[in-house]
């Protein structure tokens, strides 16, 4: 802060990442009430201490090692390149001054904790496709591999401007389709094929039951919340004042994650238009269900996130919704197909319409730069946008960059991680409830009955769950 | 005597604040092994409670647990 302009820019930058910080907090407010809505009277406790106790485990490690290595694996590591050591490397290790108050940084803290909300949405997301039947512990250890680890490389890998996915490939994800959503939606995914289907889910005849939540109305509320608190997520995406000018130009701007070019009246545009492509596509598919109808809204917005700091507004609401209609037809198909019991949707919202998105932000943004070019030397590659560059030098996004990052955000990081750990626990016997702890509910034996002063009332479907008692 | 900051007459020379600059080596470690130790004994705690209520219903019989619980 040697001048007054210099002391403002960083102030305003600190105080703008702070404010995400606050508004993203919304999201797993929102999270945390859909997932409630969406369970059964007998679980309730249980989801909401899960739920939360993903936040905590997820910033610990964030603490611990996650943000260093957000900074130190662009290239691999030992895939194209070693470890990355410079100055952000160093500020992000957990004995680093940086990494507590300190006077001469003001940013660190709130960057910091700006891409640990990003990790709660990710390990957060998984949570919801495991209810009512997975065991908190082996859930948490789950939540640190997504939250903590698999979508922090993928974001170094392809959320950063020197990351190796973005330099050799041109990806492009500027607000995170792939990065937290396809990664989340690949991991949900997995973790549903290897819990099975909640008891009674599936009949005997391969009918598929519909198990209702406690509460639809908080469901839907929470994904109201949800929206509110995506706006934080948009705007922590972007860097806020930056000069884009050419060399000797003074161009004060706003950029992406790549340090491209883009405005947050840009986003603002595009938020609400993919929002609302989803919601229209999402009322005529679902046929007016609210649940899904306002699903299929984050789903819009999340399928146009790869490139809506780019796209026209209705290019954004046409994507949208297109990416409902398939994230709501999918999840059936699968759900039918395959009996995989995904009680929130999950796998549809965040992975389908995620990697749709940007599989989609490839052809639409082809030969756009992805990221200025870095000097490759200390790298075992030696030249950048291996898919094509721009007029510039800069390496350019392409289809096949981003196919090929859609596959590695679903499939590498996000369903084979999960699926292997998932594995291990169901092996040691610690990933599902008890049968009788499941057909009770988690919350009966310590008779934490979370509407206690209600009249108490058997649904349709426990009298179908007492057919497996005596099975 | 002072665990770190005692004048803040010169700001422009100051960078960390908190306390016992220096033991930030240490505070890492302990941070690892509470992580680790916090996760096992959760494991450990909510293996031991399941098993509790898995025979506590078993012996009681899964319809009348339901029963209570739901009223039925």
């Amino acid at each position: 802060m040697d001048t007054e302009l210099g002391g403002l820019i960083t102030i305003f930058t600190e105080f703008y990442y702070w404010v995400t910080v606050v508004m993203m907090f919304l999201i797993h407010v929102g999270l945390c009430a859909y997932e409630v809505g969406a369970t059964r009277r007998k679980n309730i406790n249980q989801t909401i201490s899960r739920h939360i106790m993903v936040l905590a485990v997820v910033t610990i490690t964030w603490f611990l090692f996650s943000w260093w290595m957000y900074w130190a694996f662009n290239a691999g590591p030992g895939i194209f390149g070693p470890l990355i050591s410079n100055d952000f490397t160093a500020a992000a290790l957990p004995w680093s001054q940086s990494m507590g108050p300190n006077l001469s940084d003001n940013i660190s803290g709130v960057f910091w904790a700006a891409f640990l909300l990003f990790s709660w949405t990710a390990a957060a997301i998984v949570s919801g496709v495991a209810i009512e039947r997975v065991r908190t512990g082996a859930f948490l250890v789950i939540a640190v591999l997504v939250g903590s680890v698999t979508w922090v490389i993928d974001a170094s890998w392809g959320w950063h401007a020197e990351g190796w996915m973005v330099q050799l490939m041109g990806y492009h994800d500027a607000y995170a389709s792939g990065v937290i959503h396809g990664v989340a939606g690949g991991a949900c995914l997995a973790l549903a094929i290897v819990l099975g289907p909640r008891i009674g889910k599936f009949g005997a005849n391969g009918e598929v039951r519909d198990i209702k939540g406690h509460s639809p109305w908080l469901s839907c509320f929470g994904l109201l919340l949800i929206y509110a608190g995506f706006w934080g997520f948009y705007a922590a995406c972007n860097i806020p004042f930056l000069d884009i000018g050419a060399d000797g130009v003074t161009r004060i701007g706003t950029t992406n994650i790549y340090l491209m070019p883009t405005t947050l009246s840009a986003i603002t545009f595009n938020f609400i238009m993919s929002l609302t492509g989803g919601l229209m596509a999402g009322f005529m598919v679902s046929r007016g269900d609210p649940y899904w109808t306002i699903s299929l809204g984050l789903a819009g917005i999340i399928a146009a996130s790869a490139g809506n700091d780019l796209y026209h507004p209705m290019q954004a609401l046409f994507i949208g919704a297109v990416a409902a209609v398939i994230a709501y037809k999918l999840h059936f198909w699968v759900e039918r197909r395959f009996k995989i019991d995904d009680p929130v949707g999950a796998v549809a919202v965040h992975g389908y319409a995620g990697t749709f998105g940007v599989i989609v932000a490839g052809f639409m943004l082809w030969g756009y730069p992805a990221a200025a070019p870095i000097d490759l030397s200390g790298w075992w590659v030696e030249s950048v946008g291996w898919f094509g560059v721009t007029e510039d030098g800069y390496p350019a996004v392409n289809p096949l960059g981003n196919l090929i990052g859609a596959f590695i955000m679903f499939g590498l990081l996000g369903f084979l991680p999960t699926y292997l750990l998932a594995k291990l626990f169901q092996k040691m016997g610690i990933l599902r409830e008890p049968r009788e702890v499941e057909l009770a509910g988690a919350d009966t034996y310590r008779d934490q009955d979370h509407y206690p002063y209600f009249a108490k009332a058997e649904s349709e479907f426990d009298l179908i769950e007492r057919q497996y008692i005596d099975k | 005597m002072s665990t770190g900051i005692s004048s803040w007459l010169n700001p422009e020379s100051i960078g960390a604040i908190y306390p016992f600059v220096g033991t930030e080596m240490l505070l890492t470690i302990a941070g690892i092994v509470f992580w680790v130790w916090w996760h096992i004994k959760q494991i450990r705690d909510e293996n031991r409670e399941l098993e509790e209520a898995a025979a506590a219903h078993r012996e009681e019989g899964l319809h009348k647990v339901m029963n209570r619980h739901n009223g039925g």
